[in-house]
């Protein structure tokens, strides 16, 4: 394995498959947009609220009332140009801005493939996706190539790979493998299913889930990779991911997925499946195969490109690890929790409630939840250590401009962690309104009276 | 190979387009047996149970103002007492006809607004069945007429006798009583004439709708809210600067608020155990449920767990006066503690019980990861 950046940067492949996956990927968008708005969630999630859980150091992202349904909008029709390939380079940065914006919201929506759709929406900005069939190149036709780099396939190649493993890695661990946790509790649910219901109860089912699902994770991109298994692995895909469509509401994520594996594929798969498109559409699809291929210019600027996204992939292999940072149970204390493809790994909730005190008198009285949170928001926020901190410090300004002095926020809350019994989970003695968020270690959240082992 | 790939494509795109399935989980548990076993050993008796007593109440309310001697005054003051007793085992069951008669909140809101009480009477105000109403009406409005509108017997008895307004005081504790026993005759034909039982059994799914979920939402709000934060945490000061021990539950016949308490609670357990009204037997219940599932968490099956919460909860209640309000005033410590154990099933109810049953408490059917 004699691995040369320079050969390497000068390898070419066809811009079909990139044509391909932004179509794909585009569309995929539209549609998830189109859903979320149906679903009456903009309202539920962004507008409804009274407040919303800020990710640390993006404060100032802050929902637009109403205006959020433009944001939604535009969001949306970006995600159409970039599928149509029409104004590319604009479109996508629009879509990048506008759907991270979203995201950036309200972290009580936080989910991981929310985070994969802002990743490769970034990377897309750097890729020609727009070099064929594209309306961008069918208006220009110096813009057509029928040859891109390979790095601009395998940068979105090593992304999807990084969250298949990086997930799988996630489930090496005791809870996971030892005890079938949290499977063991979400399987029977579905017992109701036909054909598979009846086995889902049975034990062995859960650690079969359990160790298939992390082998899966672990051995997919390497399957997909090499070219005897791509056909067997992609079959696994589709099983794999329609089962967990199946089994739990994780709504547009495994038709993402399993679309996105396609790039896998040989460029003679998405040249098929464009020219099926040109026949029923009617344009010719041997404009597109102009035999040209994009060239780099070693400029600075093309070099500090490269370096950059290099740069940035290895963030993205480092930055999952920063949990190893920080003392003390990672499924407890969620510090290096998000950002690091953990997937579904924890059946986890909590129960906080908050004591108000007026320094002066000293006179103490419980807060109603209810009244400042939506369900979903208290749900979120009950066993997330940040979330109980940025809630404690809204509660301490409203009760402030209540008329309570210098009101000190104290919370006496529980957790359940994947079947274990719940237990006090942030020490209660602790005044929250004297600690501030940041990326150091939380020391007023409680020990967790147990191991788990593992990545 | 591409045969391969189109069938799983168009299988994906089947699939895609089989929409969201907005069902929750299920699991084969008998939840129509457990449903069937609530509503006819259970929730039906309870109110016949009730409904009987507040038939009695009115009837000794109907003797009382005919004939408004210190006897027929005993007599009238047992039988609110019994059907008081009676009411605390029905409270969690606010489904059905008490869901949409707002049975709890007109039944029992205390403290009750003695100014509104004493205005009514003046005005010759029997008028209750509005919303701002709650607090001049149901079980703490009769405490008040009954125990707290003189300092002694003889004076109570003299607003019913020889004080200008007696006629007003007679009409309105009629009108208190009589609306009392028509609430439990409205619940009781709707469970069993008006075909609910029938409509609450077949509801036996496990959506935000189901009776399933309904009754196990009403079940811990019923321990959290009104046993928990009602009947101990407002009073003893816990949601408050300062306390309120004339807020606790019957404050004016002041010896029975812990008693009442503990009816509560027991019935709440009993219900937890699937346990028969007025019996030893025991048919398909939350326990039953919770170990048909094998719930167990750390080590011990969740129903064991919460059984010997129960058990904390009885305890520390169990030292308490029999009059809260002079517990608050003597020695609130001792209220805060029971407070606390009854904290503790709120806990296992709510993130032990809850997710293991699958119950939806979340109307945000949001994505999962």
């Amino acid at each position: 394995m004699n691995f040369n950046l320079n050969n390497y940067i000068n390898k070419y492949t066809e811009a079909a498959t990139l044509a391909f996956f932004r179509l794909a990927f585009g569309l995929m968008m539209v549609l998830s947009i189109i859903r979320f708005i149906s679903y009456g969630w903009v309202e539920k999630l962004y507008i409804d609220p009274k407040f919303h859980f800020t990710f640390y150091g993006f404060e100032w992202v802050k929902p637009l009332g109403n205006y959020t349904y433009l944001l939604f909008f535009i969001c949306g029709l970006s995600a159409f140009f970039v599928a149509l390939g029409y104004k590319y380079r604009m479109a996508i940065i629009v879509f990048f801005f506008s759907f991270t914006y979203i995201e950036l919201l309200d972290k009580t929506t936080y989910l991981n493939h929310y985070y994969f759709i802002s990743i490769i929406s970034f990377l897309l900005i750097f890729l020609p996706a727009n070099a064929s069939f594209s309306i961008d190149a069918f208006k220009n036709k110096n813009l057509v190539f029928q040859k891109i780099p390979s790095w601009n396939l395998d940068i979105l190649k090593l992304m999807l790979g990084i969250v298949y493993f990086y997930a799988g890695l996630a489930k090496l661990n005791s809870d996971w493998l030892i005890d079938a946790m949290p499977l063991s509790i979400w399987l029977p649910g579905n017992a109701n299913l036909p054909l598979i219901g009846s086995i889902l109860e049975k034990t062995w089912a859960h650690y079969s889930f359990s160790w298939i699902g992390a082998l899966y994770d672990l051995a997919i991109p390497f399957l997909l990779l090499y070219r005897r298994t791509r056909v067997f692995a992609f079959v696994l895909v589709v099983i794999f991911h329609i089962l967990t469509r199946i089994l739990f509401p994780i709504g547009m994520f495994p038709y993402i997925m399993i679309v996105s594996s396609l790039i896998f594929f040989d460029s003679s798969l998405h040249l098929l499946f464009f020219k099926k498109i040109a026949s029923v559409l009617k344009f010719s699809a041997e404009y597109f195969e102009n035999g040209k291929t994009k060239i780099q210019n070693y400029n600075g600027l093309y070099k500090t490109k490269v370096a950059f996204l290099m740069a940035f992939m290895a963030f993205q292999l480092a930055f999952p690890f920063r949990y190893l940072l920080y003392p003390q149970e990672l499924f407890w204390t969620e510090e290096g929790y998000r950002f690091s493809w953990r997937v579904m790994l924890m059946e986890k909730a909590g129960y906080a409630n908050f004591i108000i005190t007026d320094s002066k008198t000293k006179n103490s009285f419980q807060v109603n939840n209810s009244q400042f949170l939506t369900t979903f928001q208290e749900k979120q926020m009950a066993f997330q250590p940040d979330f109980i901190l940025e809630y404690a410090h809204y509660l301490h300004d409203y009760y402030s401009k209540q008329g309570v002095t210098n009101p000190e926020v104290r919370v006496e809350s529980y957790v359940a962690l994947n079947g274990r019994l719940s237990q006090p989970y942030i020490n209660s003695k602790i005044n929250l309104i004297q600690e501030y968020e940041s990326f150091k270690h939380k020391t007023w959240i409680l020990p967790f009276n147990d191991e788990i082992k593992g990545f | 190979m591409k045969k391969v790939i189109l069938f799983l494509g168009i299988a994906a795109m089947l699939f895609a387009c089989s929409g969201e399935s907005s069902s929750s989980n299920t699991d084969t548990f008998d939840r129509k047996g457990m449903l069937e076993n609530w509503a006819d050993n259970i929730i039906i008796p309870s109110f016949q149970n009730y409904q009987s007593k507040t038939s009695a109440l009115a009837t000794a309310s109907a003797t009382f103002t005919t004939t408004p001697t210190e006897a027929n005054l005993t007599a009238l003051r047992a039988s609110w007492l019994e059907a008081y007793k009676a009411y605390q085992k029905v409270a969690a069951f606010e489904v059905g006809k008490a869901h949409d008669l707002m049975f709890r909140y007109y039944n029992n809101s205390f403290p009750v607004s003695v100014s509104d009480i004493n205005a009514n009477i003046a005005a010759g105000d029997n008028q209750l069945d509005l919303l701002t109403k709650f607090d001049e009406q149901g079980f703490p409005a009769l405490d008040y007429l009954l125990f707290g509108v003189g300092n002694d017997t003889a004076s109570i008895l003299a607003k019913y006798t020889t004080d200008t307004n007696a006629a007003k005081y007679k009409s309105y504790l009629m009108a208190v009583s009589t609306r009392i026993k028509s609430f439990s005759d409205l619940i009781v034909a709707d469970w069993t004439t008006g075909g609910y039982r029938t409509a609450y059994v077949l509801n036996n799914g496990t959506g935000v709708s189901s009776s399933t979920n309904k009754t196990i939402n009403l079940f811990v709000q019923y321990y959290e809210y009104y046993l928990r934060s009602v009947k101990i945490g407002f009073p003893a000061g816990k949601f408050s600067a300062t306390t309120r021990p004339s807020d606790v539950e019957a404050y004016y016949k002041n010896d029975i608020s812990k008693e009442l308490l503990e009816i509560g609670l027991q019935s709440s357990k009993d219900f937890f155990n699937g346990k028969h009204f007025n019996s030893t037997t025991t048919g398909l219940s939350l326990k039953a449920y919770l170990d048909y599932l094998n719930v167990v968490r750390s080590g011990e099956s969740l129903s064991t767990t919460i059984l010997s919460k129960y058990a904390e909860a009885s305890t520390s209640i169990g030292v308490l006066n029999a009059s809260f309000s002079q517990q608050i005033q003597t020695d609130n410590t001792k209220m805060l503690a029971a407070f606390d154990a009854l904290q503790k099933n709120v806990v296992c109810f709510k993130i032990d019980m809850i997710p293991a049953l699958n119950v939806v408490i979340d109307y945000q059917d949001n994505d999962g990861d």
